[in-house]
């Protein structure tokens, strides 16, 4: 038998009444037992239940309390508008690849895509110190370059605090730009910033919103093994 | 207990299996109507492993190509051509995974901070920055030029010993990954970058010893 019972005094033997009142004492206690366990179980199931209800209601609130999961839109980088204050955006950009000069727009410079010479521009963190040809620097945009071009006129301590941001960094390049209007200009393909400091903040803005970023048409390509000199 | 167990089984057991099941039911219902993929799919935050490890090791990973590339194009031994030729694959595929994983999860492919922060490493020096040493194990500038230059097997060596130390670095950092968050795809890669790259570093080690002894028994 079980260890409940066992637990029970032994009924005594010979007294019928006794035996009675004892028998009925346990059949109480069995009745009060099952009672209880009724109550636990009615009461666990409760909780369950309960508890079921609170994980459904956590499960539910958390994900409509989640922004709306359109990863594209998180890191805030839309390549056809502006993310930069301040920066112009260029659309419908030409990209085929021709061997001579191209017509850049004189309006927009240094030109901030279209057709291009077949060769890049390399921009593994090159700084140069003469103008590019601008149809290979083209091709280096295409690539998910951001070129800075400066003024001849720019300090050259301001010169120096660019090139301490371009040197050595993928996917950044610079040359001066003779008559540029504005100090300093960042370029990547179909977006263009000028600011009148190497220290805008917006410089670095730039950089991190476009260095390989969305708006590069041919992401994931080179900017090594291309034109190394300007 | 043991009457009390057989007594509640059954009857104590279903109520329980019900709610399991309908809970399960019902969380699958809802990852249904709700597009998400449950827990795993949140997006790393901005200063992760996951976040860090990814834009540092794509731009580790650039350079591993643009070597391999390099000797492919001027080095001599069928060995160091192979080697290359899988690690310039294997290398770019992995870090468009990387840039990949970065644009979903919303995050610009690079930053102005500096690199290896999320693996509490001291920022690179100036100097090292400027010669193009941007992370560890990571090639200068100069010596990039001198591997273009290279021809043969000043080419295959310069490469091997350039690619060593390279992967070494590489090592170091996937090293630095913690499950802390990390979704499985990037810890996974991170853990394959580690027994993969130890595997070629001695490979290269052993290619580098057998081909500077034939060098030694060509000239000496």
């Amino acid at each position: 038998m079980s260890q409940d019972q066992r637990q029970h005094a032994p009924v005594p033997a010979g007294d019928d009444d006794a035996r009675r009142a004892r028998l009925d004492e346990l059949r109480r206690q069995d009745a009060l037992r099952a009672r209880r366990g009724r109550r636990l179980r009615t009461g666990a199931t409760a909780g369950g239940v309960l508890a079921a209800v609170a994980v459904v209601l956590g499960l539910v609130a958390s994900m409509h309390g989640r922004p709306a999961q359109d990863p594209d839109d998180a890191s805030g980088i839309d390549p056809d508008r502006v993310n930069v204050r301040g920066e112009r955006v260029y659309e419908d950009l030409e990209r085929d690849h021709v061997k001579g000069e191209v017509d850049y727009p004189a309006d927009v410079r240094p030109p901030v895509g279209g057709r291009h010479d077949p060769q890049w521009q390399n921009a593994n963190g090159d700084v140069y110190t003469r103008p590019l040809r601008e149809e290979n620097a083209v091709h280096s945009l295409e690539h998910g370059t951001v070129w800075v071009t400066y003024s001849t006129d720019l300090p050259q301590a301001e010169v120096e605090e660019l090139r301490a941001k371009v040197a050595g960094v993928p996917y950044r390049m610079m040359s001066p730009l003779p008559g540029q209007e504005s100090p300093v200009r960042l370029t990547a393909w179909g977006h263009q910033l000028s600011v009148d400091s190497a220290a805008d903040p917006r410089v670095d803005a730039f950089f991190d919103a476009y260095v390989q970023g969305p708006q590069a048409p041919e992401q994931g390509a080179p900017v090594t093994g291309g034109k190394a000199t300007p | 207990m043991t009457r009390r167990r057989q007594g509640r089984g059954p009857s104590a057991r279903l109520p329980v299996a019900a709610l399991a099941i309908a809970l399960l039911a019902g969380a699958l219902l809802l990852t249904r109507l709700s597009g998400t993929a449950p827990a795993d799919s949140g997006t790393p935050a901005e200063d992760s492993d996951a976040v860090g490890f990814s834009r540092d090791m794509a731009v580790h990973h650039q350079q591993a190509v643009e070597m391999s590339l390099s000797v492919l194009r001027h080095g001599t031994s069928p060995e160091v051509r192979t080697l290359a030729y899988d690690i310039a694959n294997t290398q770019a595929a992995q870090r468009g995974m990387m840039l990949g994983w970065l644009r979903l999860w919303g995050r610009t492919a690079t930053t102005s901070g500096p690199p290896m922060r999320w693996m509490d490493m001291p920022p690179t020096s100036a100097e090292d920055r400027r010669r193009g040493v941007l992370m560890p194990g990571m090639a200068s500038r100069a010596d990039l030029s001198a591997l273009a230059a290279a021809r043969g097997h000043r080419a295959d060596a310069l490469y091997l010993r350039l690619m060593i130390t390279h992967h070494r670095g590489g090592v170091h950092m996937a090293e630095a990954v913690t499950a802390d968050g990390t979704p499985q795809a990037v810890l996974r890669m991170a853990r394959e970058m580690v027994r993969s790259q130890r595997t070629e570093i001695d490979l290269m080690k052993d290619i580098a010893e057998r081909l500077g002894g034939a060098e030694h028994a060509r000239t000496g």
